[in-house]
């Protein structure tokens, strides 16, 4: 297990740097870069070289990237060109929005999918069978943002129910009820539009392989009680290939995100990322990139460690 | 030439076969008609829409829907109507070739790693890994936003990042395929590599292929649409769905037709590719016998 794992570990060093590489390449060839965004439209070309030779825009890509590497290793992300705030900073302030957002949303979608995808698998082909087959369908189906704006539009502008910016009412401050409010529209956008119709049809179709499976029908012709024979037999060889759906659902989660935050005018990543991207910030955008995927390749290696954890057929050697 | 129907019940043509498993998905049925509606839509768009797209008249602004603007009338007076249907040509388009790009791309890189294995396979999917951990929205806005957000880098840009999918997928049918004993047999006979990829394996594998097509213009749409709701896709005055939404967002109090329509369309266009898209994964199994 030790050797697997510091194998992965090092397989994971190449796929980082590429990722990395990629993105400095993409940011940095591109013309008009951050000293021409930051200066008036009518500076001298000799004011914008100026700026460059200070941020070292002007130095070959490579050198720029190998300087990048050796400040990252160090734990320096280097600092906004925008409003020169450190990037870890800026990513620290904002990271504990996205990272409640999303855990809530994700626990909203599992805590309602497992359920009804085992219900639709014990009465496959029934009425409701069927409605969540059409619910999963709709939801894979919906434009998150449209979706969004069409519950705005419903609860916020019509109804008044419910606010639809931001996570608290200005000026109060941290208010459990207010902030639960404030979350009800997001969450309902990310945990349908995203997860919700994955997880239902993937607990169905795992749970209808299970339940033909020869150990059930031991259980059952036991005499053991149906209840038990479903909830405690099957459903937990069932639940196992949900660990890899959790691998690959890991990038959706910031495109999620990157939507809903901006939709909802939420200060978290996602939105830093989009005005990021707006004002050519490089190293915001080279710091939120790698974060992403380091996430990316770190959940994949957990949920292969747990798969071995919960299924002990599953060896590592 | 007349055939009794009926007459040679147990030779039905595979074609018939897959038609018959694929009626039985109404919603499917349902699918198609819209698509082809759609289609036909966009093809006809300048006979349908009954204004241009772009004729503003600021007199007319925010109007709702009525019998003269079926879906009302923009911030500048535009037929919101008119600038849909024209938009559905955008949507469309990018759809298909954005697909086109990244099933050509994966077919490639799938069959090429799973027939030749060793290095070649190791390399090609250490790079399938590296596009897929991408935070794939993120890249393509960046570079998007790089290097400009005409509607064929949009295309170029959706079509390079959506193949991992395919690739694995392909990958795993030649794995298996290639140790058929029709594939033993070709290479026994001394066929070419490339004549047993084309000829033997590649036919083989298209049922998935075509499934993973079909979702895949599905995706497509529902990325060209994020970004220009991003307000990073096809720029304005030429009309998309996705950005007459960016552009109502900000007007939503006043007029709700604004995003309603235009949203309602990419959901419909989307959830009809994803039907036709799961019927075709059932019609098409070759483990479902008739």
């Amino acid at each position: 297990m030790t050797k697997y794992l510091a194998r992965r570990l090092l397989q994971a060093v190449p796929l980082l740097l590429g990722i990395t590489m990629i993105t400095f390449l993409v940011v940095h060839l591109a013309p008009g870069g951050p000293a021409q965004v930051m200066i008036s439209p009518d500076a001298s070309p000799a004011d914008i070289a100026r700026i460059e030779r200070a941020l070292g825009l002007d130095r070959p890509i490579h050198v720029q990237y190998v300087m990048w590497m050796g400040r990252m290793l160090r734990g320096d992300f280097g600092r906004s060109f925008n409003d020169g705030q450190l990037v870890t900073t800026k990513i620290a302030e904002r990271l504990p929005n996205t990272l409640m957002l999303t855990l809530v949303s994700f626990t909203v979608a599992l805590a309602l999918a497992i359920p009804i995808g085992i219900v639709s698998a014990v009465r496959q082909y029934s009425a409701l069978d069927k409605v969540s087959t059409v619910v999963a369908l709709i939801g894979v189906s919906l434009p998150a943002f449209w979706f969004g704006l069409m519950l705005m539009l419903l609860f916020s502008v019509q109804l008044r129910w419910l606010p639809s910016h931001g996570l608290s009412t200005y000026g109060s401050g941290f208010i459990l009820g207010d902030r639960i409010k404030h979350l009800i529209l997001p969450v309902t956008v990310l945990a349908y539009g995203g997860n919700l119709a994955a997880y239902m049809r993937y607990t169905r179709s795992s749970m209808l392989e299970v339940i033909r499976q020869d150990y059930v029908r031991t259980a059952r012709s036991k005499g053991v009680a149906e209840r038990v024979v479903i909830y405690k037999h099957a459903l937990k060889n069932a639940l196992i290939p949900l660990i890899t759906m959790f691998g690959l659902s890991l990038p959706g989660f910031f495109s999620g995100a990157l939507i809903t935050e901006n939709l909802f005018a939420i200060p978290g990543i996602g939105r830093l990322a989009l005005q990021s991207v707006f004002t050519r910030d490089y190293n915001v955008i080279m710091a939120i990139n790698l974060m992403v995927a380091t996430l990316v390749v770190v959940g994949n290696l957990l949920a292969d460690i747990l798969y071995a954890v919960v299924d002990p057929r599953i060896r590592y050697d | 030439m007349t055939k009794t129907p009926g007459s040679e019940p147990e030779h039905l043509s595979w074609g018939r076969i897959f038609w018959r498993r694929f009626k039985r998905h109404r919603l499917a049925m349902v699918g198609v008609a819209i698509l082809l509606v759609l289609y036909l839509v966009a093809a006809l768009a300048p006979q349908i829409a009954p204004y241009p797209p772009n004729r503003q008249n600021i007199l007319n602004r925010f109007k709702p829907p009525s019998r003269l603007h079926l879906f009302g009338t923009d911030m500048y007076g535009r037929d919101i109507f008119s600038r849909v249907v024209h938009g559905a040509r955008i949507s469309l388009s990018v759809g298909f070739v954005s697909m086109g790009i990244a099933v050509t791309i994966g077919t490639t890189i799938g069959a090429l790693a799973g027939y030749y294995g060793g290095w070649v396979d190791n390399a090609l999917m250490r790079l399938t890994d590296i596009v897929i951990s991408f935070p794939v929205l993120f890249l393509i806005l960046t570079v998007v936003a790089i290097i400009g957000p005409s509607i064929f880098n949009i295309m170029a840009v959706i079509g390079l990042t959506a193949w991992p999918g395919t690739a694995r997928l392909v990958r795993g049918q030649f794995l298996s395929l290639r140790a058929q004993d029709f594939t033993e047999a070709a290479r026994a006979l001394g066929t070419t590599d490339r004549r047993i990829i084309f000829r033997h394996i590649l036919p083989n594998s298209m049922a998935p292929i075509i499934v993973a097509a079909t979702l895949g213009v599905a995706t497509a749409i529902l990325v060209e649409t994020a970004l220009s709701y991003l307000g990073i896709g096809v720029q304005p005055p030429q009309a998309s769905w996705g950005n007459i939404l960016y552009e109502g967002q900000s007007h939503m109090r006043r007029a709700w037709w604004y995003t309603v329509f235009p949203g309602a369309f990419i959901f419909l266009t989307v959830l009809s590719f994803n039907m036709v898209g799961d019927a075709l994964r059932d019609a098409l199994d070759p483990r479902l016998k008739e």
